[in-house]
């Protein structure tokens, strides 16, 4: 997976980590705005540029197996990926193709949902293709292929 | 302000613990329903995705795991579509005794068979990822098998000397 240099237009390869509570303390605040060592969640993600580690995004999930669920709590973009001068395009979609891919793994169908802010009810949807749940958003089967083969593709160099 | 945001991600949802009761309520209700709407098609086309993302992330990963052998992979797919393994050789065209010398791993698969097992799965599990599958237990022997090795050498002339 791959994201995209906005200056230079090159990809630069990705993997998605899972971290353990105790490397959250080393999470750079200047970085990352939301605590995450208090985000009540089942597992932990970390996009990472492959060739140094450097952290892109971070993504909690809560894994609700009763319902074939996976919650996403909080996914959140590195400050320096924000904005008009953001470094890297891609970042949440990949984190979020990456929680369908789980759901898939895990027997839940590719289910994922989440809670938006409702100014971005829209950009979730118009982006992502996830559509209404009352107050969640939430997709599963081809439309969260559909985001695992645009965000997690890994045949081209 | 608002594309900035866009941008964050997934803020903490800020409902009251009632109101996110009640929107928990309403997505558990609604899945289910989904669920209960899924044909068995839906249910085995995502069960087959779920094989093929799982070959791909051990396959990312530069390491043998015997758990996923070729033999392991076939034995997982007859089980998926609920077939007997006399079913599934039949429907790939491959004799019975041969097909279990696959699922055992006394033999590997040829290209033509890797081929029909992807026509076989509507194209989820291609045989380019198969082949991949293959080949690692390849590489691994390769690196492994030192016994082999020294006899292969013991049978070559003129090496190159560098």
């Amino acid at each position: 997976m791959w994201v995209v240099d906005k200056v230079s237009g090159h990809r630069v390869k990705t993997r998605v980590v899972e971290v353990m509570p105790i490397q959250l303390k080393r999470l750079s605040k200047s970085d990352f705005r939301f605590d995450w060592l208090k985000v009540d969640c089942d597992e932990i993600y970390q996009l990472v540029i492959s060739a140094d580690g450097y952290i892109l995004g971070m993504m909690a999930l809560k894994v609700i197996a009763e319902e074939l669920r996976i919650e996403i709590c909080l996914l959140e973009v590195s400050a320096s990926n924000v904005g008009k001068g953001k470094e890297f395009e891609n970042i949440a979609g990949i984190l979020l193709a990456h929680a369908c891919k789980l759901s898939f793994k895990y027997g839940f169908f590719g289910f994922i949902s989440l809670i938006p802010k409702t100014a971005l009810v829209s950009h979730y949807k118009k982006k992502y293709g996830f559509v209404s749940y009352g107050t969640h958003l939430g997709m599963d089967l081809e439309r969260s292929e559909k985001l695992i083969n645009k965000y997690l593709a890994k045949d081209k160099s | 302000m608002a594309s900035t945001k866009k941008e964050i991600g997934v803020a903490p949802h800020g409902l009251s613990a009632a109101a996110k009761a009640k929107a928990d309520e309403v997505i558990k209700i609604r899945r289910f329903k989904r669920l209960s709407e899924m044909d068995q098609s839906k249910r085995l086309y995502a069960t087959l995705l779920a094989l093929k993302y799982r070959i791909e992330d051990y396959l990312a990963h530069d390491i043998y795991d015997q758990s996923y052998s070729f033999g392991e992979f076939l034995k997982e797919y007859t089980s998926i579509l609920n077939l007997k393994r006399k079913e599934l050789a039949q429907d790939l065209h491959i004799h019975e005794t041969k097909f279990s010398r696959l699922v055992t791993n006394r033999e590997d698969p040829n290209l033509e068979i890797l081929l029909r097992i992807e026509a076989h799965s509507g194209d989820i599990l291609q045989a380019t990822l198969l082949y991949q599958l293959l080949s690692r237990k390849v590489m691994a022997h390769l690196k492994a098998d030192t016994k082999m090795k020294k006899q292969q050498r013991k049978l070559v002339k003129n090496k190159v000397v560098v």
